[in-house]
This record gives structure tokens, C-alpha cells and sequence, in this order.
């Protein structure tokens, strides 16, 4: 279970923030089923070998974020009402927003100008989504 | 609780009880050899045959515990090393220390009441143990060798518990200080007053003083070629060599107490 | 009741004749919590954990666990595990753990077991047998045998390899899941980086930085500034209190902030740079910029 939640102790985002966009992206994707259980706090900190308040810290503002619910004694399990996954698709486009916003900035930090700069994400989009003959592009 | 020094002694205890088990073999066959009729062999004093005083035996018990306890007697000091485990466990120091000295004491004693039940032993099985006499020399060779061993523990554990390391540098020492100071006292008796006075009060810190073989031969008189007069006597130097001993022990507890790692 | 700290280190000095191996240390930890401290060696983390533990006595200021001083009851909850091993070498790892049995009434032996079996020790082996690793998965068997409230290790995984090392921080995670405190010191930044809610760092017996791993990474931040032409001299820029210290190479301009990076970056973009922007650090590189100053760099300067 573990295995499909990735956090990097090194970078400069907070772990629990990483944690949370994490559990979202799961839920968005699929990957993490309604109604399905996650792990507990102490066998996710074991797990990623990170700090347990941490774990706990994420699964809390992912429960105030309305991703997860928690029952005491039972565990934690993604909301089986259906919300979660579109409250989790918006998250996710939020993480999309800032990742690709920073690349525009970066772009212009490099000093190319806008025509260059979409000559070149054009190029990306097309090496990252590869238009498949006869199919109706996503 | 004081396992590990438990476990500690009873390997003293065993290569000990090996040594002398080896020379009590050793006895049996030159004395049961054809050549040999019943004379001495190394440990025991020379005697008549018609009569063998036990305080003999006990005066080779005592020497053998007197060896035994200067090597038990940095069990503090050793443990240094060890201290981060020791010293983070829910006992009190003063209570550890002690543990280990009731421990070493009780190995003392069994030391000496190995050797004399092995002499003991040695003399029956040359038939002798009818010849065995108890006079008023036992009890006190009894008590003073103890003690002389007891002594030396607690002044070189008094010594050593408070210390970082080094403690068996001071065993040797010992050794060689005892030895020097009794030939010194011996040397400048009648020759040179004023040194013979220093030494003889030197060694009423010299456990050997109270326990050479002048405690067999000038047994009740109240003399002494290395003490003081007025320490010389059998009550005296019972008393002396148990306190210091004692003394010298709860010094050790105290020096251990107050050592910082 | 008045919820007390795990840990509290008070205005703690420790002086060893003239020299001073700590200075007014103050450090508090929460129960529960992960504390690293961090540190180039001989800065005072081993002196601060012999004196919280009375191993030594402290010159100055209080050491408490659990709101008193350290007695020998403490010991019952308190598990230490010391940087060098101070296991008997003579004794197999069988006779450690039955010196645990008879010492302590919160033995666990079962728990005791499951860890043995865990690091595959042999029981019947002595420990002068053992490597060094193994030293240490014996100790840290004894500690955390009898289930302690309060773990206080001292460079638990140094020299291991990082296999190893990612059991042990495993293990202190356990610990601290299970709601034990756990204060350790490494020199591994990266295992602190995961394991730690909060860090302390010090240097030459005092204290330059505690925070909690987020907040730090939060606050320390590289201000970098490109220029067109040379750097600008930027007067009062190191000395500013906010501004740990400045890299200058070419036409680039770096300022290690430890807090207001904004604040920093407002005042580089007075000189008119081609580019400001703030960069993230990790836990090493806030170390090294925390502690270092003896590191060899591209001309700086005293601006």
C-alpha cells in the first residue's frame, strides 16, 4: 500500500503537505478506491520512515479538507460519498496549476520570449501526449 | 542485582578452585609417591609427626584468599568502562556498589574456605587428620587472615573505585610496596630508629604485616618486628584489619558515588 | 494538571575547567515527540546527554525528564543508548538480556524476542564476537525491550550501513508512534530530515537553531539575485541579523536567509537584478550554512 505514496524528506515542501497532495492524487486517479481503508498513522510513518505526527498532521487536514473520514478504533477511509474524488480532482488541478505556472516563470527567468516559450510547451505536450491516430485526444 | 559481578566471580571462583585443585593433585601424587614419606610439601609448615596445628592450614587458606581478593579487589574501578549501562539502570549507585563488594566478600570467604577444606582434605588423605590439633592459634589465624584479605581488598578498592582506570597497575603496586615495606621495617630494626618507626607505622596499612608468619611464631606476645608495639597484639590486629577493610569499602562506595563518566 | 515536557534542558552550562563544552543550553521537548539534535562533533550533544542522564553533573541549569532530575526510579522509563557500546564483550547476547530481565520490572520479554529475531542476533554468541552494527542492534534491543517512555540515543546508527541505519530510524518511529519521546543525535541529516518534528543544532556548546523540521525549511531560505553587470556591493547585507551569509560568484548574488526571505528579496531588488527569486534548502544545506563558516567559498565578503 505504501509503495503508491512517494515523499521526498528533502525537498523544501513540508512532508505532510507532500503526504496530503499525495492521498489526493491517489483518490483522483483511482488509485485509492471509495470507501477504501488507509493505512494506520504509525504503519505509514513505519512504512515512508518519516515522523508519525507528520502522517498525522496529513491525515487530519485531509480529513478537514473532507478527503478522508476517521473513526476511532476502526481507522481511516476514503469518503465513500463520492465527494472526495472531485474535491481531489480540484486539488490536484491546483498542484498542476502551481507546477506548470512555475515553469512559465522559470521560462521567463531564462529570458525567452512568450512565442518561444509556447513554441516550446507546444513541443512538450506533444512528446507527453502523443496524438493517437483515430483516437479522440483526452 | 549485581548479575554481571555474580557471573564475574564465579569465573574467578572457578579458575581458582582449578589452581588449587591442580596443586592439591599435585600434592597427592608426590606425597603418595614410594620415595616420599609424610614431610612437607611447599604449603604446608614443616611439623613433627605427632601433631599438625589446623592453624597451619588456615594460615595457607589465608594467603590463598589474600591472592584472591587483590585480583577481585578493582572489581569498581574495571566496571568504569561499562558505566553508560550500569549507571542508566533503575538502581541506586551507592546500592550497586555495595552489591558488588557483599558479592566480592562472600567470594573471599568462599576462597578461603575452599583452600582450608582442601588442605584439610590433603592431610587425610595421608592419614594425617588424626594428628590435626586445634589450639588457641586457630581462631585468631583464622580471623587475622580474613581479615588481612578483607583489608587489602578495601584499600585498594577504597583506592581505585573513585578512579578512571589504571586499577590493576595498583595491584601490582601493592604487592610490591607490601613486600618493600615489610623488608624495609625488618632492615632497620635496631639499625636505624627513626626510618624503623616510619615503616612500622606505614604498615599498619600493610595488610602482609599483620598476617607473616610472625603471627604463627610469636603468636601472644604482643610484639612485632614491622607494627607498632602497641598494635602488635592478636585482638589488635584482628580489629585493625577488619576495619580498615571496612573502611576502606564504604570509601569505595562513596569514590564511586561521586565519579562522573 | 499541568502538562509537563518530556524532556527540559534550562540555561544548561557544563565547563570542564576553562573550556566550556556547553553554554545556556534551553531545550524542550514534547512527549511523543522526535527531537534531533544536530551538531559537528564536539559541540556538546554527547556532554548535554550525560548530563540529562546524571552520568555527570551539570556546572549550571537543570536537566529534567518528566518535570525531576534523573534518580535511579527514572531508569524504569528511560532507555538510553550510548554512542561507543558499553556491552560486557565476555557476555553472550542471552546473558545482556537476562541482566535486563533482573534489572528492570518493565521487562518485555516477548518484546525482547521479536527484536532479537528482528536484527537475526545469535543469543548464544558473545558480543566480543559481534560487529559493530550488531553492538548496536544489541543495545537497542536492551532499550527498547523494556518499553520506555523516554529514548535518548547517542549517534545511534554511526558507521552502519544504510540498510541498517533505515532499521534503526524504523525503529525510533515505532517508538514514537507508539507514543514513547525520542531524543537522538545523529550526523546523518537525512534520517533527522525524516524522522524529527524538531531539530536542534549546535555549535560549540550552544545552540544556533531549533525549530521544527517544517517551520526551519519554512524560514531558511537561499535569496538569489542575477545581475547584469557585476554585483553590487550591498551594504550591511551579512550583518544583517535576518541573513546567515552571503555567496557572491560572477554575476550572482546568494543570500542564506534564516527567516524573511521577502523581506530580503525586497531589498535585492532595490540594486535592479535581472532576477530575484527565493529558493527552498534542504535540513543538510541548513546545517551547513547554520554551522559551517569554515567552509572554502568564492570570495565573500564583510558588505
Amino acid at each position: 500500500m505504501a509503495a503508491i505514496f512517494i515523499v521526498d524528506p528533502r525537498s523544501g515542501v513540508p512532508l505532510y503537505l507532500q503526504l496530503i497532495e499525495q492521498v489526493k492524487r491517489a483518490v483522483a486517479l483511482g488509485t485509492l478506491a471509495s470507501g477504501e481503508q488507509l493505512p494506520t498513522v504509525k504503519a505509514l510513518a513505519v512504512d515512508l520512515t518519516v515522523n508519525p505526527n507528520t502522517v498525522a498532521r496529513a491525515y487530519r487536514d485531509l480529513e478537514r479538507d473532507g478527503i478522508i473520514e476517521t473513526s476511532p478504533g476502526r481507522g481511516s477511509f476514503v469518503r465513500a460519498d463520492g465527494s472526495s474524488k472531485g474535491e481531489s480532482r480540484r486539488a490536484i488541478d491546483d498542484v498542476a496549476k502551481s507546477v506548470l505556472g512555475d515553469a512559465v516563470r522559470e521560462a521567463k527567468t531564462l529570458g525567452l520570449a512568450r512565442a518561444r516559450a509556447a513554441e516550446i510547451f507546444s513541443e512538450q505536450l506533444d512528446r507527453w501526449f502523443p496524438p493517437v491516430p483515430g483516437d479522440e485526444q483526452q | 542485582m549485581s548479575y554481571v559481578q555474580f557471573l564475574r566471580l564465579r569465573k574467578s571462583l572457578t579458575i581458582y578452585a582449578i589452581i588449587l585443585g591442580g596443586l592439591f593433585l599435585i600434592g597427592l601424587a608426590v606425597g603418595h609417591s614410594p620415595s616420599t614419606i609424610f614431610e612437607s610439601d611447599g604449603s604446608h609448615t614443616k611439623q613433627s609427626m605427632t601433631s599438625l596445628p589446623l592453624s597451619g592450614l588456615l594460615f595457607f587458606a589465608g594467603w590463598c584468599a589474600i591472592i584472591f581478593a587483590t585480583v577481585v579487589s578493582t572489581s569498581l574501578n574495571k566496571e568504569y568502562d561499562g558505566v553508560e549501562m550500569v549507571w542508566t539502570k533503575p538502581i541506586a549507585r551507592e546500592r550497586l556498589a555495595a552489591s558488588y563488594i557483599l558479592l566480592d566478600l562472600a567470594a573471599i570467604i568462599i576462597a578461603f574456605l575452599f583452600a582450608a577444606a582442601l588442605s584439610v582434605l590433603e592431610v587425610a588423605s595421608f592419614g594425617g587428620l588424626k594428628y590435626l590439633t586445634v589450639d588457641s592459634r586457630t581462631v585468631p589465624t583464622l580471623v587475622i587472615g580474613l581479615g588481612s584479605a578483607i583489608m587489602w581488598y578495601g584499600l585498594v578498592q577504597g583506592l581505585t573505585a573513585g578512579q578512571r582506570g589504571r586499577g590493576s597497575m595498583l595491584i601490582g603496586i601493592s604487592w610490591g610496596a607490601a613486600f618493600c615495606l615489610i623488608l624495609l621495617a625488618e632492615v632497620t630494626r635496631g639499625i636505624n630508629q627513626p626510618i624503623h618507626v616510619l615503616a612500622t607505622i606505614v604498615n599498619v596499612f600493610n595488610p602482609i604485616a599483620y598476617f607473616s608468619s610472625y603471627s604463627l611464631s610469636n603468636f601472644g606476645a604482643h610484639e612485632s618486628p614491622v607494627l607498632p608495639q602497641a598494635l602488635a597484639g592478636t585482638e589488635m590486629r584482628s580489629i585493625l584489619t577488619w576495619t580498615i577493610g571496612l573502611l576502606g569499602c564504604a570509601a569505595a562506595i562513596a569514590g564511586w558515588k561521586r565519579l562522573e563518566a | 494538571m499541568i502538562p509537563t515536557h518530556a524532556v527540559a534542558i534550562r540555561d544548561f552550562t557544563k565547563r570542564y575547567g576553562s573550556f566550556e563544552a556547553v553554554s545556556n543550553l534551553t531545550l524542550e521537548v514534547e512527549p511523543g515527540s522526535i527531537c534531533g539534535l544536530l551538531g559537528p562533533n564536539g559541540s556538546g550533544k554527547t556532554t548535554t546527554f550525560k548530563c540529562l542522564i546524571g552520568l555527570t553533573r551539570p556546572t549550571s541549569g537543570t536537566l529534567e525528564v518528566e518535570g525531576a532530575s534523573v534518580q535511579p526510579e527514572t531508569f524504569e522509563t528511560l532507555a538510553y543508548v550510548p554512542e561507543r557500546s558499553a556491552l560486557y564483550e565476555w557476555l553472550t547476547v542471552a546473558d545482556h538480556l537476562e541482566f535486563n530481565r533482573r534489572s528492570y520490572k518493565t521487562y518485555d520479554a516477548k518484546r525482547a524476542n521479536e527484536l532479537v529475531d528482528l536484527f537475526r542476533l545469535e543469543r548464544k554468541k558473545k558480543v566480543g564476537k559481534l560487529s559493530k552494527g550488531q553492538h548496536t542492534a544489541v543495545a537497542l534491543v536492551l532499550a527498547l525491550s523494556i518499553r520506555p517512555r523516554i529514548l535518548v540515543l547517542d549517534e545511534p546508527a554511526s558507521g552502519l550501513d544504510p540498510v541498517f541505519q533505515r532499521s534503526v530510524l524504523d525503529l525510533i518511529i515505532d517508538a514514537a508512534a507508539g507514543g514513547s519521546t525520542v531524543l537522538f543525535s545523529s550526523h546523518q541529516i537525512g534520517q533527522v530530515e525524516r524522522a524529527a518534528d524538531r531539530v536542534a543544532i549546535l555549535k560549540n556548546g550552544k545552540l544556533i537553531v531549533d525549530g521544527t523540521v517544517d517551520s526551519l525549511k519554512g524560514s531558511e531560505k537561499v535569496v538569489e539575485a542575477i545581475f547584469d553587470q557585476a554585483v553590487p556591493a550591498v551594504n550591511g547585507l551579512a550583518s544583517d541579523p535576518r541573513v546567515r551569509r552571503v555567496e557572491r560568484s560572477g554575476r550572482i548574488l546568494r543570500a542564506y536567509v534564516k527567516e524573511d526571505s521577502d523581506g530580503i528579496a525586497r531589498r535585492l531588488s532595490e540594486f535592479s537584478p535581472k532576477n530575484v527569486s527565493v529558493l527552498d534548502l534542504n535540513l543538510e544545506d541548513i546545517f551547513i550554512n547554520a554551522v559551517g563558516g569554515d567552509i572554502p567559498m568564492v570570495k565573500g565578503d564583510g558588505a
